[in-house]
């Protein structure tokens, strides 16, 4: 929002230098996020005059150019100009060589083919009064109102932008603003009420029916008016604050919004069917068009202002056009009303429409105000035209009551930290208009103001307190919470954990989007069946909740090969996933740890070691790696992990098609697997026995077997054979002729050992022997002669 | 035939110490006393002598042995010590560089910045707790005195996945769900992700990560709260740090704040991270407004609390100076690369 300092010094006298108003302001808890000085400052006092322009004629030497005579400051000068708009005799404002404009432009003497041009013509964008001017300012050639025209808006003034939060509804006008501002520099503030002739028979007929979404109505008739332009001080300050000047009534409305911050609004009373107003909620399918010429078609929840016959304004939101105010219209009808909060927001959000008007009574709107608001503007009107004011009319349902609020001193205290008097807090809440109704002994009685919707409680006057005493004056207290054991004990976090090992070993660490497509669906390959999909996305790309990480992934691998010119990379990501479950309306979500690997020397077994690292680095023993096929794995090498027979994740080499659509350099291998699984793993006691002191022995065991058994099955079974078995360890493996085209042998080195004595060779052997036929038995294996 | 032996003595004296090495050195030992050796063959020939011969000879022949043995002895410890000397003399070519070498890992720079405020936050005694992501409107809206229609909500354009369900759009419905579980006092941070429904650009992304302190006890204050920020604070960004706050509005807590920390750069002079201000805007934070506790079942009369949030890409950007949030979520080994610890 936008406030000007010389609007608010109307109502509150201060003399701050800018920048620590600025920030005072800011520290109240109203962001100045930015401020941009108008007009003529003090350093362009001495250089930036209202100058008539004594003789204009072309310029010999170039077609588009002009040269004028300027007389400014009881001096002559001679200016080149290429406006083809200056006429002789007009007034302009002119720079004096040695300007230094707000933009930096140094205005100096020079020659433009051979004629001399001294200081310069402005624009009002020169003066900062507009963003980008097409022509040079030119104020006419009656002296005296271009005199007047000059003097009003040349005048110096900082535009403030101030950031609002969304409870400070009472901020949202020049008035709350000062209202701030005078408890801040605990100046009183100074509104004049604004008074109306009443000369007008009556008062406007105004019939609430919905008494609930339009408490209150307050209105006037005004007749015998000319609709005009507004004076340039109305034009102003409206401009300067953002809002397009178009006559004297519309002006009027905006000029209050700005000051009060309440919306009024003005119809043209002769064509009001019947000449009255009907609040109501709108009939199904009614329609109505609005002043910006869009047709809405309106619901039963919603709220009119109606004549007799039909809807002439979508209440609290914008007037229709069929009760607009003309050039031609001579009556209004003025409105100025307090609706209620959220079915103003409800209809405006779902038309998709945001009004200066609907954002603040969406934002709760001074219910005390209507009549004053009302009052103001007829005020406005009448000092721009001839014209006779009707009596007021104010419906008023007593559903509002005065808010009173006690606050205990001790309170104050126990909040903020702080010892604070209770005198102390009265004065602060006096300084922000709040009345004291009752004085106790510890105990104040407030009274709210009605233009503080947001305060109601004992916590929000503490807050109003910590306001005026200052945020930043309450002391740093270095507090410790108490023990809180059984948090506290509940042990490490295995997602730092898995971090740790897995950056570890060289993985880097990866963040993607939770979202995918259709159509990276279709490239990974990935049922559809149970993804959840987003019922409102913003852009195509994120429609649906991933229920993978390993595309996002895949996708950093390619992200990595194409753009960083890197064909090594390993990078994990650990992250949620979504799945809609069978049981309707419910819903999965799962954390899961993804790891991806590409290189020109990388391969299956790279990507299992590095699961078997994680596992083994977590505290499993043993896990089994069963081949199971995946839609978006290669059908051969793809695996499902089990760990304690569960299923916790799968690995396998990322289906060559995809690998090919995605323009991977080298094959891509993934595993992904449940963190929850992991996790319990990690929180698995660690059982440590003894070491063992006696020699162990070495056996390597060499097997043929069906091509289809897999080696890590059989060196958990040994590893289940027996305490004096210690560590199997994978030594090799091979295909080829020699030992059949359906077999492969694997190589396996065995360490035994008696934990209580030496274990002899012949014991070995024995335990050796009984091994082997057990796993002949078992996996159909053969003992490979050597 | 004793003639014979000085002369092998002689022999295998010349020899022995002719030997340049210790495999030369062992084939002399072999030729002299090996099982087959010179000396060997020598008593062979003995059955031929007397008896007093054989001994004088035999004797001769042992004094023979023990003085060659001598001299392997010593010719071995020279051998000995001209290798130790010759290895201590010759070292490895280039110890500068090594043959075998480990691939590093890389960490998330959003992973640092989280790892990096759990620890501190950890270390005055608060836990970690987590929470959905897909999370329901009550927790994210209701709970935390966010009624449907609020202006508030403004703020926290939300994915919706049905009804009543939706991307959580902060890290505080965690708040409601820790305390509708558990009883006072509480001390909690809650790092975690979270989406609003913006256009990505430089400086906006649909998806960001947060991380969400709360405590509750029977009289926490403000300037507890102040306190707490600063000690985060001067951990976080140096020991000088110091802490401003400004009045801000959240639904969920009153009074409410905005929480700058001096510029860790320019110390507050000035400069680009704090676009010439001196200070950060870092968090949002305040006293857990009464409607929360009464939402969750707390005591609002017996108990008082305070919350803070940051955004962990925007210390992340600050402190790295890492000027695109999309960064983030592009994986570029590039950036990853410089993120070693």
């Amino acid at each position: 929002m936008l406030v000007t300092l010389n609007w608010l010094k109307e109502f509150v006298d201060f003399d701050l230098p800018l920048k620590e108003f600025c920030d005072k302001l800011t520290m109240m808890g109203l962001e100045v996020v930015s401020t941009k000085t108008v007009g003529i400052n003090e350093a362009l006092l001495s250089n930036v005059f209202f100058a008539k322009i004594t003789d204009v004629k072309k310029h010999p030497k170039a077609d588009k150019l002009f040269v004028c005579k300027v007389r400014a400051d009881k001096k002559n000068y001679q200016v080149i100009t290429n406006s083809p708009n200056v006429i002789k005799g007009c007034f302009i404002v002119f720079a004096t060589p040695g300007t230094t404009l707000y933009d930096g432009t140094e205005i100096g003497e020079r020659t433009i083919k051979d004629e001399v041009s001294q200081g310069m013509l402005l624009a009002r964008q020169h003066l900062n009064l507009e963003e980008k001017s097409s022509d040079i300012w030119i104020l006419g050639d009656d002296e005296k109102t271009a005199k007047e025209k000059f003097d009003v808006w040349a005048e110096f003034d900082v535009v403030i932008e101030l950031d609002l939060t969304a409870n400070r509804s009472d901020c949202l006008s020049v008035i709350g603003v000062a209202r701030e501002v005078s408890a801040m520099t605990d100046t009183d503030l100074i509104v004049v009420k604004p008074v109306v002739q009443e000369s007008l028979e009556g008062a406007p007929s105004i019939e609430i029916q919905d008494k609930n979404l339009c408490p209150r109505y307050a209105s006037r008739v005004v007749k015998g008016i000319t609709i005009t332009q507004s004076p340039e001080w109305i034009k102003r300050k409206l401009e300067l604050c953002g809002i397009r000047a178009i006559n004297n009534v519309v002006d009027a409305t905006n000029y209050v919004l700005l000051e009060y911050g309440h919306p009024t609004h003005a119809f043209d009373f002769a064509r009001l069917d019947g000449g009255k107003i009907i609040v109501r909620k709108a009939m199904q399918d009614e329609t109505i068009t609005t002043l910006d010429g869009v047709k809405y078609k309106l619901s039963d929840d919603m709220l009119v202002i109606a004549d007799e016959n039909k809807p002439v304004a979508l209440a609290g939101i914008m007037g229709g056009e069929n009760s607009e105010v003309l050039e031609s219209s001579t009556e209004l009808l003025l409105e100025s009303a307090y609706f209620e909060p959220t079915s103003i927001r409800k209809t405006a959000k779902s038309f998709g429409i945001r009004t200066e008007s609907s954002y603040r009574f969406e934002r709760t709107s001074d219910w005390g105000i209507p009549p004053i608001a009302l009052d103001r503007v007829a005020e406005i009107i009448m000092q721009t035209t001839d014209g006779k004011v009707s009596a007021l009319t104010d419906r008023y349902v007593n559903i509002f009551k005065d808010k009173i609020v006690n606050i205990k001193e001790a309170f104050v205290s126990s909040k903020l930290g702080i010892e604070l008097h209770l005198k102390d807090v009265e004065n602060y809440l006096k300084r922000l208009g709040f009345s004291i109704m009752v004085k106790r002994n510890d105990e104040l009685e407030v009274k709210i103001p009605t233009y503080r919707s947001d305060v109601y409680r004992s916590i929000d006057l503490v807050e109003e307190i910590a306001r005026i005493y200052g945020y930043n004056n309450i002391p740093l207290n270095y507090f410790r919470p108490k023990v809180d054991f059984e948090s506290l004990i509940r042990g490490a976090d295995i997602k730092e954990k898995i971090r740790e090992i897995l950056i570890g070993i060289g993985l880097s660490e990866a963040y993607n989007f939770s979202f995918t497509n259709e159509a990276g669906l279709e490239l990974f390959k990935i049922n559809d069946k149970n993804v959840i999909r987003l019922k409102n996305p913003l852009t195509r790309d994120a429609t649906i909740l991933r229920n993978h990480l390993f595309p996002g992934l895949v996708s950093s691998v390619q992200y990595n090969n194409k753009s960083s010119y890197r064909f090594d990379v390993r990078l994990f990501e650990l992250g949620n996933v979504f799945k809609k479950l069978s049981r309707k309306g419910m819903h999965s979500e799962t954390e899961h740890l993804c790891i991806a690997v590409s290189s020109a020397d990388t391969g299956y077994g790279d990507c299992l070691g590095i699961v078997e690292y994680v596992m083994k680095k977590l505290g499993a023993v043993s896990f089994e790696v069963r081949k199971e096929s995946q839609a978006f794995l290669h059908p051969q090498n793809s695996a499902t992990i089990v760990y304690d027979g569960k299923s916790i994740g799968i690995i396998g080499e990322l289906h060559p098609e995809i690998a090919e659509k995605t323009e991977m350099r080298y094959g891509v291998y993934i595993a992904e697997i449940e963190v929850a699984s992991l996790e319990k793993i990690l929180h698995n006691p660690v059982k440590i026995s003894k070491a063992a002191k006696f020699p162990p022995i070495l056996r390597d065991l060499s097997l043929v077997v069906g091509k289809e058994v897999q080696a890590r099955s059989i060196m958990n079974y040994i590893l289940s054979q027996g305490k004096w078995v210690k560590e199997v360890k994978f030594i090799d493996m091979f295909t080829g002729d020699k030992i059949g085209d359906d077999k492969k042998s694997i190589t396996f080195s065995i360490v035994f050992q008696n934990p209580e004595k030496t274990m002899t060779d012949e014991e070995a052997g024995g335990i050796m022997n009984g091994l082997v036929s057990k796993i002949e038995k078992e996996f159909g294996a053969k003992l490979r002669g050597v | 035939m004793k003639g014979e032996l000085e002369r092998i003595l002689k022999e295998a004296k010349n020899d022995i110490s002719a030997s340049k090495d210790t495999k030369t050195l062992e084939e002399q030992r072999i030729k002299y006393l090996g099982k087959k050796g010179v000396l060997k063959s020598i008593l062979s020939k003995l059955g031929g002598l007397s008896e007093n011969e054989r001994k004088e000879i035999g004797k001769h022949a042992n004094e023979v042995k023990t003085q060659i043995e001598g001299f392997i002895q010593t010719a071995s410890d020279t051998l000995e010590a001209v290798a130790r000397e010759s290895r201590l003399k010759s070292g490895i070519a280039d110890l500068s560089v090594g043959t075998k070498t480990y691939p590093l890992g890389f960490y998330n720079p959003l992973t640092i910045v989280r790892d990096r405020m759990v620890a501190i936050f950890k270390s005055m005694g608060y836990s970690v707790e987590e929470g959905p992501e897909l999370e329901e409107e009550f927790y994210n809206f209701e709970a935390l005195n966010i009624p449907a229609q609020h202006p508030a909500r403004d703020d926290h354009d939300s994915f919706y996945v049905s009804e009543n369900e939706l991307l959580r759009t902060h890290t505080s419905p965690v708040q409601a769900r820790v305390m509708k579980k558990r009883q006072p006092p509480l001390a909690i941070v809650v790092p975690g992700r979270c989406f609003r429904r913006d256009a990505v650009d430089a400086t906006h992304s649909h998806t960001f990560h947060q991380m969400e302190g709360l405590v509750v006890d029977t009289d926490v204050t403000f300037a507890d709260l102040k306190g707490t920020l600063s000690l985060w604070a001067r951990m976080m960004f140096g020991e000088n740090t110091r802490i401003r706050l400004r009045p801000d509005f959240f639904p969920f807590t009153e009074p409410s704040a905005e929480l700058a920390v001096s510029c860790w750069v320019c110390g507050g002079k000035g400069c680009n991270v704090c676009k010439g201000t001196g200070w950060v805007e870092l968090a949002g934070c305040g006293m857990v407004d009464p409607e929360v506790f009464k939402a969750v079942g707390y005591d609002a009369d017996k108990y008082s609390g305070f919350a803070f949030g940051m955004g962990l890409e925007r210390i992340a950007m600050a402190l790295f100076g890492i000027n695109d949030i999309r960064e983030f979520y592009e994986n570029d080994l590039r950036l990853l690369e410089q993120f070693v610890k």
